[in-house]
């Protein structure tokens, strides 16, 4: 009788899993060091003039910039709007607190394209406000905080509540306790948030498209940039920078979250 | 027993969970410097008492009095009290001198005055190498006397400890005991304990409340709460006990008791409010009846019964038996005083007497 051995045939797969899963995104930082605007096969000469050229290129630059402010402040106001929902959650009896969970939730699961629209309309025809970089944050900011809400519940439900008792009887007031107990203690979590919201908020493309103004976003500004092949290059340059970027911010992100285990 | 200007008194105080009475209109004084325990199994309500004396829980009736003061509007880091809390809380961020200054930070006192009361206090605790520990370097018995510690430098006028023992194990516990006591006649204050360990609240306690259903049932001392429990509910919680149901036929000094099948019994009843014809139950400890080869003499009351199963704890036995027309088993303790007489259950057989003096036994009515 012929059987596979799991130890030939496990790593087989995950070999074959990694590669269709990583290849295509390794082609960026490939093709960003060939001497040539076209993604073709055979590759040209080693250059990295892509990357000068990236730097050069002024409004790549500036969508990069705007991409970074928003999620920088999406990033923090979400954690902040993420860690009283989540304090709400774990240490008050919320009326009705299933029902404001789903609704916390919901944004996850609206496709991005019928929540943009619907944005647009009301920011447009119901608030009667203009598309600026502030809709896009406010935008971001809606389908980041379900992210940062689970991620601090669950540290918040991880820890004793004894613990913010005890500083309340040893004196503290809810301030006091919040800064030296209740912080200190979430604060792998906190920042675990403020990396995943930045990460969310950098990365997204559907409601920054419906919901910018003249001004427009990386990911906005790299797909308006996709037809004309001698932008090419320049994107995937930085892609790759991002690429890299995202990948440490991630591992961090994940470092701190289970390192907070431990405590 | 009134308290003449208690710590604490606790007047009609009554809290309610949803429709549950989970405290039921407890009134209770408790004195200065006492080191007093709230006894009860788990559900009885002992917790939310303590945990309303800490400010965590609002009664919904009654008022509560520390030291003279209501303390119903007054917030938990406003009270008088602290707490040492049952896994005891102790901040993982910090470390062990940080963990007890904790209390001191807000309060108008420099640094160097805090180093020393932090000080005095790992002396107290006798951990005076400890102050650079980190939190989870610590083994139970040191959380629980740093928890005490962070506590005591608040110099409350009341200590609240929820279930202070339950974490340890039994050798510890059983140190802690004693040094909990030794602690509290240094510091000099009022100790105020949950337990639903009848044994640490016997030998730690100056007086016990024993909590059933949200209500007291009694507050005495250890000792009269185990000699004259009053009711059959407290003689049952605290320790074991035999009951022998009967009717009272006479009463005065000594009164008899018909106990049915097994005959009559006679018990000192001077304290008891019993009348003839009364429904009552004669109830013996279990160490207070011997077994006995012997028939038992005046003034001693004796049943014959089957030796059915016994089990040796080394400086006592626990022996269980049978008699003829009761329902229930009897459990007699007896202490091994001489080596090798304890004895074993010697097969359906044997047939031994089992005897107490009268003033043994107690009256309880159901």
């Amino acid at each position: 009788m012929f059987r596979l051995r799991a130890p030939v045939v496990a790593p087989l797969i995950l070999v074959l899993y990694l590669f269709t899963l990583y290849g295509p995104v390794l082609l960026l930082p490939l093709f960003s060091f060939n001497d040539s605007i076209y993604m073709t096969f055979p590759m040209k000469e080693f250059t990295s003039k892509w990357y000068g050229e990236m730097i050069q290129d002024e409004s790549l630059m500036g969508a990069l910039w705007v991409s970074i402010k928003i999620a920088v402040l999406t990033s923090i106001a979400s954690t902040i709007f993420g860690f009283l929902a989540a304090k709400a959650m774990t240490r008050y009896r919320v009326w009705g607190r299933s029902v404001l969970f789903a609704f916390i939730m919901l944004p996850l699961i609206i496709p991005s394209i019928i929540l943009g629209a619907s944005l647009l309309s009301f920011f447009r025809l119901f608030l009667g406000m203009e598309l600026t970089l502030w809709t896009v944050g406010l935008s971001h900011v809606l389908i980041c905080i379900p992210f940062s809400m689970l991620i601090l519940i669950a540290r918040l439900e991880g820890f004793d509540r004894n613990l913010e008792e005890a500083s309340y009887d040893l004196g503290m007031n809810a301030w006091q306790t919040f800064r030296r107990v209740t912080l200190p203690l979430a604060m792998p979590a906190v920042l675990a948030s403020l990396l995943l919201c930045f990460m969310v908020s950098f990365d997204e493309f559907l409601l920054a498209f419906f919901l910018s103004g003249n001004q427009a976003t990386l990911p906005v500004y790299m797909y308006s940039l996709l037809r004309f092949p001698q932008f090419l290059p320049g994107i995937l340059a930085l892609g790759s920078c991002i690429l890299v970027v995202s990948a440490v911010l991630i591992s961090v992100a994940e470092w701190l979250r289970r390192g907070q285990a431990e405590t | 027993m009134p308290v003449s200007e208690p710590m604490i008194s606790i007047c009609e105080v009554s809290k309610l969970f949803g429709s549950v009475k989970a405290v039921n209109s407890v009134t209770l004084d408790i004195a200065r410097n006492e080191f007093f325990a709230i006894l009860g199994p788990s559900g009885s309500g002992k917790t939310t008492l303590l945990r309303m004396l800490a400010g965590f829980e609002i009664p919904n009736a009654g008022e509560i009095y520390v030291d003279g003061e209501p303390v119903s509007g007054v917030l938990p880091n406003r009270r008088p009290t602290n707490m040492v809390f049952q896994n005891y809380a102790i901040f993982p961020h910090l470390n062990v001198r940080e963990n007890i200054g904790y209390g001191l930070l807000n309060k108008e006192m420099s640094k160097a005055q805090i180093q020393k009361e932090v000080d005095r206090m790992l002396e107290l605790i006798r951990l005076p190498n400890y102050g650079q520990r980190a939190a989870n370097q610590l083994s139970g018995g040191e959380r629980q006397r740093v928890a005490l510690a962070r506590a005591l430098v608040c110099q409350p006028k009341v200590l609240l400890l929820d279930e202070p023992l339950g974490a340890l194990d039994k050798k510890l516990r059983e140190e802690m005991q004693i040094e909990l006591r030794q602690i509290q006649r240094e510091v000099g204050i009022t100790f105020v304990f949950v337990t639903h360990d009848q044994e640490e609240a016997l030998t730690m306690a100056d007086r016990i409340a024993v909590m059933e259903d949200g209500k007291i049932v009694q507050v005495d001392t250890p000792n009269a709460l185990y000699e004259t429990p009053a009711s059959i509910a407290v003689a049952k919680f605290i320790g074991n006990i035999n009951l022998l149901p009967g009717t009272v036929i006479n009463t005065g000094e000594v009164a008899m008791i018909d106990a049915g099948p097994v005959g009559q019994l006679s018990v000192f009843a001077r304290e008891s409010r019993v009348s003839s014809g009364d429904k009552v139950q004669l109830a013996v400890r279990p160490e207070k009846m011997q077994i006995s080869d012997e028939a038992p003499g005046d003034g001693v009351n004796g049943l014959r019964g089957k030796l059915v199963a016994n089990s040796y704890a080394g400086d006592r036995s626990y022996y269980f038996l049978e008699v003829e027309g009761l329902s229930r088993r009897l459990t007699v303790a007896n202490l091994n005083e001489r080596r090798n007489t304890a004895r074993a259950a010697a097969g359906e057989a044997e047939e031994i007497w089992i005897v107490w003096p009268i003033e043994s036994g107690l009256l309880l009515t159901s």
